[in-house]
């Protein structure tokens, strides 16, 4: 479904991504880990178009991404919830939502999926008129999730949702991720500091370093690989 | 055949923007408003001198696209032979500029000619002392405003404030010389006009300066612009004083002095010609000796982010008023010279206009450069005094050209004719935000699959 | 002095009113600054020019119709097709100015560093001026004298009675040529407030002004939002330009230079970036310039009290009335 071949990509003259390869498949959910700095949200910015790919190719569903600003990657079909939320804090609940569904037309279809992200994550619902900037950082994180989904994608990009949350709320963000993709069949590429959360959700993982992949594999081979446990899961 | 591509596409948007502006200008261009002897209306009328102008510089319209095109083609193919000569030239040049005093020099050749040639005795013969009395007349003012565009530089280039309304600098500096001059007040000279004009700039520098350093970069643009309007309906409201709308003439006795050496109306044009020299060459040595020292280091720092410099223990305040004085003291020793120049200063002479003059002047050379503000002034008075006085009939495009000048520059060369790479880099930015904290890597190198 | 000051106070209510009418004006044009300065973080320098064309677009407008036969002469219809024809043209015209400035002038260097952007809006400012007056000449140009005589008719006088000894009693009348300016400036205030607070466009700009990459992330064109910005705020300068040229009876190729300083300080007077802030601002300083320039030898000095007002502001509140709105920009 996602596919990156050797992606080079960075920041002004830094190189940071070189030569990521990488493929997610259609109702999967693909853990991206790595130490902080490693490049795993650059990958995301190069898929939805924000950071530009300097040589390499990323494609969706079999067409490429080259080129595409990022109002044009979402309308295919990927929704990304980047790092940090970046909730609209001077807009309503509501109204974030309202922006994920911006390229929807179909009315009741919003009003139908936002009834859902409420029973999703019924605070949400409690807080509707209230400004996105009022919210706490869990009610934030879901709310940036909700959003996403009113997007209605097929693949969602998540980049670190347990980021200063508190264990109970991330525990309710991740048991969401996992039924968006058992129930609605989204496709999922996470990205975690947290590996063994990520592992344990996901089927199949990537370790990243320095921009390039080093390992990969299903999770509950990565959960073993002795390197994987001394440099992320830690004694844990 | 990538790059092939490349060019097409980009060909292809100029000409969408081209084909925009065109349609979107098309009402104003193409229909005119006009009145018949008394009536009380406009009427409307299709512009048919412009569509027949038009039809007839439309062959040369096709010349210069042609000319563009081959232009264009040919730097495209022959670009690595251009940018290898290019870099042979430029090293040639560094060679020849290797030291500061042999760059000075350079620097100032061409001026030394240009203010020396009126001298040359072929010319002190009456026959053509008309056409040197003109020429005289434009490089007295080329040297006022490479003056203020050195001046402006010091705010606008080297410590990164946009001022707006430098003309007004240079207003104060010319009324103080025009005041003291009148009758009434003792018909004072140069040698009272100048430091009350040091002055009375300075302390103008200081009362914009000390209000802008709170401000961030797009109010402190309009501040000084308001204060250079304010000044001017100042002066014009005050008329005891400033002789409001109609302005004040210069007694002959108090004018510069004559060298005497030839009749009298190019004798006095000659010596203020010495005086706006000494002025510029004062002006061009204080400022480049200012730009190496610790004050030019603090004002860089300054321009490139304030608060970091802040935190470098680099007094910005004080620095900035530092500019905003030095800056508007060479305006007022400009306006001198300009009052000394034509004997008579009035408010329509330091409109908006002027203040846009001396700084495209600034950003055609290249912000922060003071060759480049000294070249900017060449070609833009150049320019100016060309479609003033060549081709009159388009004096009213003066403008216009600036207009578009600016904005060309900003998109396609922000640094400048003269500015570095480095400049151009801090002039277009990057969106992107700002950096996470960077990590150790945890695997080992030989982990990769 | 007092008798000086009587008479002052005797003029002060129609002062009043007329600050009012005037204020919406400026408010009409400080919209646009402080729209685009809340997406771009910028000061659209070229937004008074555009405001100016505006005014031009109106008068040709008048012309072009009054030469199909349509002078607006016949009865109250047939000056309300007028009045409205001509503004949706001029709106048409500064619309897409507006539209085209951005594209050429701001969109190549958008997210460089203020310097840029700042010295390529004056150009653009300088640019247009001087494009008017090189295709449509240096001299006025004239509103249809019987249009505006017909527009410039007291509709309300109201006496305002004397309150004692030390306040001498008045009138204030308004023509209907204020009422209609009032009504399309507050008519335009109201459809601007429900677009950009009820539609979905109108929340994407907001959404937009906060956070630019995250709108584009989820889906949002950035340069389409940006653009419209651009456009509505150009629509409403050119509402405001058709509204003086009928007061003023002519326009000029310099309008744009003092109005859009007045209509700039107004915008930040009242916090730049926020809307209501631009349209309280705006009737702020319209108040300051009538009630200054009612007193006598005042009005030499309107120009140099909305800039100590601007100075003020900016020194002693620096975030307005109603407080700044800038998205906080990631
Ligand atoms: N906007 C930016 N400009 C310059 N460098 C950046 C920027 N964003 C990230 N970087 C650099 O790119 C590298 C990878 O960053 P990132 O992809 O955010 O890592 P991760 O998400 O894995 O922690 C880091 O070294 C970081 O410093
Ligand atoms: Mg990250």
């Amino acid at each position: 479904m996602l596919r990156l071949d050797s992606v080079h990509a960075g920041y002004g003259q830094i190189e940071v991504l070189r030569g990521v390869q990488l493929n997610v498949e259609r109702g999967e959910i693909v853990t991206l880990i790595g130490a902080n700095g490693a490049g795993k949200s650059t990958t995301l910015l190069a898929v939805s178009g924000i950071v530009h790919v300097r040589s390499g190719t990323i494609s969706f569903e079999g067409k490429s991404l080259a080129g595409l600003r990022s109002h044009e990657v979402t309308s295919l079909g990927i929704a990304h919830v980047p790092e940090g939320r970046r909730i609209f804090k001077s807009l309503t609940v509501l109204e974030n939502l309202r922006m994920g569904a911006f390229q929807r037309h179909d009315n009741p279809g919003i009003a139908q999926d936002i009834e859902k992200v409420f029973s999703l994550f019924p605070v949400l619902g409690e807080r509707k008129r209230q400004l996105g900037g009022t919210l706490s950082g869990g009610e934030q994180q879901m709310l940036a999730i909700g959003r996403a989904v009113l997007a209605r994608p097929r693949l969602l990009l998540l980049d670190e949702p347990s980021l200063g949350l508190a264990p109970l709320v991330t525990q309710t963000i991740f048991s969401v991720v996992r039924e968006l993709n058992a129930k609605e069949g989204t496709t999922v590429l996470l990205v975690e500091q947290n590996a063994r959360l990520a592992l344990d959700t996901a089927s199949r993982g990537y370790v990243l370093e320095i921009g390039r992949v080093v390992a990969e594999g299903p999770s509950r081979q990565l959960l073993t690989d002795p390197r994987v446990i001394e440099a992320y899961l830690g004694e844990a | 055949m990538s790059a092939d591509r490349g060019i097409r596409d980009r060909a292809l948007h100029a000409a969408r923007l081209v084909l925009l502006v065109l349609l979107v200008s098309s009402p104003l261009v193409w229909l005119k408003l006009e009145r018949a002897g008394d009536e009380t209306r406009d009427r409307l009328a299709f512009n048919w001198e412009r569509a027949s102008g038009l039809l007839h510089a439309l062959p040369w319209i096709l010349l210069v696209l042609g000319a563009g095109a081959a232009l264009g083609f040919f730097l495209s193919r022959f670009k690595g032979a251009i940018a290898s000569a290019g870099d042979r030239v430029r090293q040639e040049a560094r060679k020849l500029a290797a030291t500061r005093p042999r760059r000075a020099a350079l620097v100032a050749l061409p001026f030394v000619l240009l203010v020396l040639f009126p001298f040359l005795p072929p010319h002190l013969s009456k026959e053509s002392q008309l056409s040197v009395q003109n020429y005289t007349n434009v490089v007295v003012f080329i040297t006022i405003y490479a003056t203020l565009a050195v001046g402006l530089n010091i705010t606008v280039g080297q410590a990164g404030l946009l001022v707006l309304g430098y003309a007004a600098f240079y207003e104060i500096g010319a009324y103080s010389y025009a005041i003291i001059a009148q009758p009434e007040r003792g018909e004072h000279g140069l040698v009272l006009a100048i430091p009350l004009a040091i002055v009375a700039s300075a302390t103008l520098g200081l009362v914009v300066g000390l209000p802008s350093l709170r401000l961030r970069g797009d109010y402190l643009a309009l501040v000084t612009l308001g204060f250079g309007e304010t000044l001017r309906y100042v002066i014009r409201n005050l008329e005891d004083l400033t002789g409001g709308e109609m302005g004040l003439s210069i007694p002959d006795r108090a004018k510069p002095p004559t060298l005497m050496l030839s009749s009298y109306a190019l004798d006095r044009q000659l010596s203020v010609l010495v005086g706006t020299s000494i002025l510029l060459a004062l002006c061009i040595s204080t400022t480049a000796r200012i730009q190496r020292s610790r004050v030019g280091r603090a004002w860089l720092a300054i321009r490139e982010d304030e608060l970091a410099a802040n935190c470098m223990g680099i007094a910005s305040r004080y620095y900035k008023l530092l500019a905003f004085v030095l800056s508007a003291i060479w305006a007022g020793l400009a306006g001198v010279a300009y009052a000394g120049q034509v004997g008579f200063v009035s408010p329509k002479s330091f409109e908006f206009d002027e203040s846009i003059l001396i700084l495209s002047m600034v950003v055609l050379g290249g912000m922060g450069r003071i060759g480049g503000a000294i070249l900017g002034a060449v070609l833009l008075y150049t320019l100016k005094w060309v479609l003033q006085d060549k081709f009159s009939e388009y004096t009213d495009y003066k403008n216009l050209v600036l207009g578009a000048i600016m904005i060309l520059l900003m998109v396609f060369r922000p640094q400048g004719l003269l500015g570095s790479a480095q400049l151009a880099q801090e002039l277009k930015g990057e969106e992107a935000s700002a950096p996470p904290p960077a990590a150790a890597p945890a695997l080992s190198q030989g982990a990769a699959p | 002095m007092s008798e000086d000051f009587q008479a002052f106070l005797s003029n002060l209510p129609q002062a009043i009113a007329n600050g009012l009418v005037r204020g919406s004006i400026y408010a009409l044009i400080a919209l646009g600054y402080t729209m685009v300065y809340g997406i771009l973080g910028m000061i659209n320098f070229a937004h008074g020019e555009i405001y100016m064309i505006g005014s031009y677009a109106g008068i040709i407008a008048v012309a072009a119709l009054s030469t199909l036969g349509l002078g607006g002469m016949g009865g109250p219809l047939s000056l309300a097709v007028v009045l409205v024809l001509s503004m949706a043209f001029a709106m048409l015209v500064s619309g897409s100015i507006g539209f085209t400035v951005e594209r050429i002038a701001y969109r190549p260097i958008r997210g460089a560093p203020v310097l840029s952007p700042l010295i390529s809006a004056i150009g653009m400012s300088i640019f247009l001026m001087h494009f008017v007056m090189v295709a449509q000449g240096k001299d006025y140009k004239q509103f249809p004298i019987p249009l505006h005589d017909k527009l410039v008719v007291t509709v309300i006088k109201i006496g305002t009675p004397s309150l004692g000894s030390w306040w001498p009693e008045g009138s204030v009348e308004l023509t209907l040529l204020d009422l209609l300016t009032l009504a399309a400036a507050f008519g335009l205030m109201v459809g601007l407030y429900v677009f950009v607070n009820k539609t979905k466009l109108g929340t994407a700009m907001r959404a937009v002004a906060q956070d630019k990459t995250m709108a584009g992330l989820l889906g949002i064109d950035i340069d389409k939002v940006i653009s419209v910005t651009f456009v509505t705020g150009a629509i409403l300068a050119a509402a405001a330009g058709v509204l003086i040229t009928i007061r003023l009876s002519q326009t000029f190729y310099t309008a744009g230079y003092i109005a859009g300083m007045m209509a700039f300080t107004s915008a930040v007077l009242g916090g730049i970036g926020n809307i209501p802030g631009a349209v309280l601002g705006g009737l702020v300083l319209g108040l300051a310039e009538d009630i200054t320039s009612t007193y006598p030898g005042g009005s030499d000095w309107k120009v140099v009290v909305s800039f100590v007002v601007l100075l003020a502001c900016l020194m002693f509140l620096p975030r307005g009335l109603l407080g700044e709105r800038v998205g906080e920009r990631a």
